[in-house]
């Protein structure tokens, strides 16, 4: 089974002195909010592009719509929840007439998207009326944002604004509620534990071959560190620093105020996210706000 | 250690904490550690592009910022593992994934030769995958010589041919670097005995440790692996592998017989497995130096080697110092002593000391285990398949001439019955990179290889190293190519080495050395 690793958030904890209180975290408020850029386009795309309205083929699976709308806190999982967008979009999209209508509309949707782009077609995010929204379309076509980050601690957990619960820590599911809004706006992204059922291991395996295009593909890569190497101290205590060497000697002196606590920075520690750097062109780095209360 | 059916959080072992290895300096480390594996990063990442493009990625990394490669993030048909310094680059990275067939999926899909077998993932163990891995590599003009081939672990697999296929028994990695070391280098077609690339260095003899061998005997040899094999034993420490349980031995320590029962001993003298005494308020149970062990006759089921890791990650945890953690932090002592060499100090002093602590302590088992790890080092074997070697493989040293003693792994089933054993005997040592300027994996990737059957039994350390100078080279090629060069003086020498294939087929009996 390809399960996305989890990092060392828990070995973390058992090294540190449960007497010694925390150093300060870092705090860093993202405040950049996504505008959504239109994609270069390759030239074989742009010419069917302007005769085909692209966006109106995408399949949109909304809670907004119908019986899909949760009446509560979330306590559906993702695969039942999906499969309740599906038929939602069923009934919006065939207006009334009869199932086999519905499967017609959908065969005459896929032919077009097929000759498109021979990259696949995968499941996309945004935020609609601050609540998220699944949608699926070529990786080639989209315009969209990946995420790389590390699983942490997980677990599964509801989160405001998500229709289904989550797997992952609580440090991301607070960045998720307060920071990833913020970061792609109305835009589309994709990050696995949002846009990937995470309880279907077949989807969780079968995106495994799409990954590198996924980060390759992608305008821009936003890559979530965790708070548990590179405290507040040890930024201010490096400032200045002007290359990689005056970095390591500067903070080699002050790992003298870590002595009674581990600084492993899960980020850096991971496979995943160095196959998500390597494969990506533009890469943004961030902290979460960490102050969701 | 793995579990591939459950969708539940995978614990980290325990090690840490559970061995009490009180290292002061561990901030230092973390914080050297982030620094090391940050720059890697920002070199994997900025590829050739100059030092002012990874220091903008440092920044942009630790202030948070963004940076862009002008280089397309998209592999040719070209490319694989080994383009661009990846491998070299990522050898000792201690990165980690959650499951084993991570390591290949997070690093091969992005080459567009390699088709990830989609239906199949979820059901195919970690050697199957690899096994994928090889032939899809070989058809696609990108073959790489593997480290465990199934002769190896079979020993009725004796096919010239399927002999040298990767097993599909193979120990799981934990990290990056494991995964990479299960990597050898680019070959042009898959090897075999009758490969035109695989060819013999020379004839080698073959010894074990000597049942009576003194500690500073074997100290004295290892520190000779040092010198040969540089490289890997930086990269075991750098990365923090070699380091893993502890940078210190424990003093005064002796071999526990549970212990050393699960690592395949048996007590010659059972009546010295343990001692009781009374310290104060307490009573403590010790084992008797005095007991003695013998290697146990064990059959092993290769379908079952997981069942080994998961031991070995049990062994872990407790107050005891297992066997494999105190011979791995005895290399580390070792290691630092050898290292400090040109400016002696307090690393010497506290490998004299711990030396003075053991004197009459060290046993069979913990010589043996050290011996073991060295060569897994050597040979460039993840330390973390310790209990999977040591299932199937023993240590051997390597006589390959009068000046070049290098310590490897033979498979057990490569030896002759226990009562028919003679020592030492002969194997051939096998290259599979031809002497050639262009050839940059010459001298590595080394196998013993059976002359009778001419299929790989064993691994031998590799011997040519990124840091070697003009002089050390020729110097280790004369020794390695004993008999098969000419030596054209001005360090220059001309290597003309035989084809397996063109070796005839020799009985082993013949290759029995008589008493010396």
């Amino acid at each position: 089974m390809y399960t996305r690793g989890w990092a060392g958030a828990r070995h973390c904890e058992a090294r540190r002195p449960v007497a010694q209180p925390q150093p300060p975290r870092r705090r860093r408020l993202i405040s950049s909010l996504a505008t959504p850029q239109i994609k270069p386009a390759s030239a074989g795309f742009k010419a069917i592009a302007s005769a085909l309205d692209f966006f109106s083929r995408l399949r949109i699976y909304s809670m907004a719509s119908g019986s899909a709308t949760p009446t509560g806190p979330s306590t559906l999982d993702f695969s039942s929840w999906f499969k309740s967008c599906i038929t939602a979009f069923g009934c919006a999209t065939k207006k009334g007439s009869n199932s086999n209508a519905s499967q017609q509309n959908t065969s005459r949707i896929c032919p077009a998207t097929e000759r498109l782009t021979d990259t696949p077609t995968i499941k996309f995010a945004r935020f609609k009326n601050a609540t998220l929204e699944l949608f699926e379309a070529p990786i080639e076509s989209t315009d969209y944002i990946a995420f790389s980050h590390v699983w942490g601690d997980w677990a599964w957990r509801s989160i405001s604004g998500i229709p289904y619960d989550v797997k992952a820590s609580e440090e991301k599911a607070k960045f998720i509620a307060n920071d990833l809004p913020a970061l792609v706006g109305d835009g589309a992204f994709w990050m696995d534990t949002l846009t990937v059922d995470q309880r279907n291991p077949v989807e969780v395996s079968e995106i495994v071959d799409v990954i590198p295009d996924i980060f390759r593909m992608a305008r821009k890569t936003i890559a979530v560190k965790e708070c548990d190497g590179l405290y507040d101290c040890c930024i201010a205590a490096v400032a200045g620093f002007e290359t990689a060497n005056e970095f390591a000697s500067k903070s080699h002196d002050h790992s003298i105020a870590h002595t009674h606590y581990l600084c492993a920075e899960s980020y850096l520690q991971r496979l995943w996210t160095l196959q998500e750097c390597l494969l990506s062109h533009t890469i943004e780095f961030v902290v979460g706000s960490d102050s969701m209360s | 250690m793995v579990d591939q059916n459950s969708d539940q959080p995978k614990k980290l072992a325990v090690r840490e904490q559970a061995l009490g290895d009180s290292d002061i300096y561990r901030h230092q480390t973390d914080i050297q550690t982030i620094a090391l594996n940050l720059k890697k990063l920002a070199n994997s990442f900025c590829g050739s592009q100059s030092n002012t493009f990874i220091d903008e990625f440092v920044k942009a990394y630790v202030h948070g910022g963004t940076v862009v490669n002008p280089r397309s993030a998209k592999r040719s048909q070209h490319e694989d593992i080994h383009s661009g310094g990846f491998l070299l680059a990522n050898r000792a990275s201690p990165r980690s994934a959650t499951m084993p067939c991570d390591y290949i999926f997070a690093t091969m899909p992005s080459f567009p030769w390699y088709t990830y077998p989609k239906k199949e993932a979820l059901s195919m163990s970690f050697g199957e995958i690899y096994s994928d891995l090889y032939q899809q590599a070989e058809r696609s003009g990108h073959a790489f010589t593997c480290r465990f081939t199934r002769s190896m672990l079979d020993p009725i697999c004796t096919d010239p041919t399927d002999g040298w296929l990767p097993s599909q028994y193979l120990p799981s990695p934990t990290t990056l670097g494991d995964f990479l070391k299960l990597m050898g280098n680019r070959v042009p077609k898959a090897s075999n005995a009758t490969s035109p690339h695989v060819h013999i260095t020379s004839d080698v003899q073959i010894m074990e440790l000597e049942s009576e061998c003194l500690p500073d005997i074997l100290i004295a040899r290892l520190e000779a692996c040092f010198e040969q094999s540089r490289t890997p034993w930086l990269e075991s420490y750098t990365s923090g592998e070699l380091p893993k349980l502890g940078k210190y031995p424990s003093h005064h320590w002796t071999c526990n017989h549970a212990d050393a029962a699960r690592c395949g001993w048996v007590p010659i003298n059972p009546e010295y497995a343990a001692q009781v005494y009374d310290d104060g308020d307490h009573t403590r149970t010790r084992t008797d130096p005095r007991l003695e062990f013998e290697e146990g006759d064990c059959l092993v089921d290769i379908s079952s080697l997981n069942e080994t890791e998961l031991e070995a990650s049990m062994d872990e945890a407790g107050e005891y110092v297992p066997l494999f953690a105190q011979a791995r932090r005895i290399l580390v002592r070792m290691w630092f002593a050898y290292e400090g060499q040109s400016r002696p100090g307090a690393q010497q002093e506290e490998w004299a000391d711990f030396k003075r602590s053991m004197q009459d302590l060290w046993s069979t088992p913990l010589l043996h285990t050290v011996l073991l790890l060295a060569g897994m080092v050597n040979c460039r074997i993840p330390l973390s398949a310790a209990a999977w070697v040591n299932k199937l493989f023993i240590p051997v040293y390597i006589r390959h001439n009068e000046d070049l003693l290098s310590v490897g792994l033979l498979a057990k089933h490569a030896r002759q019955p226990k009562q028919q054993r003679k020592h030492p005997f002969h194997l051939l040592c096998v290259g599979q990179h031809l002497p050639s300027p262009h050839e940059k994996a010459f001298g590595n990737d080394l196998f013993l290889v059976g002359s009778e059957t001419k299929v790989p039994v064993g691994l031998a350390s590799d011997m040519f190293h990124e840091r070697h100078s003009d002089e050390a080279s020729v110097r280790v090629a004369i020794s390695l190519y004993n008999g098969y060069f000419t030596d054209l003086g001005d360090n220059k020498v001309d290597i003309g080495p035989r084809l397996l294939s063109d070796e005839p087929s020799v009985p082993r009996e013949a290759y029995i050395v008589g008493p010396q």
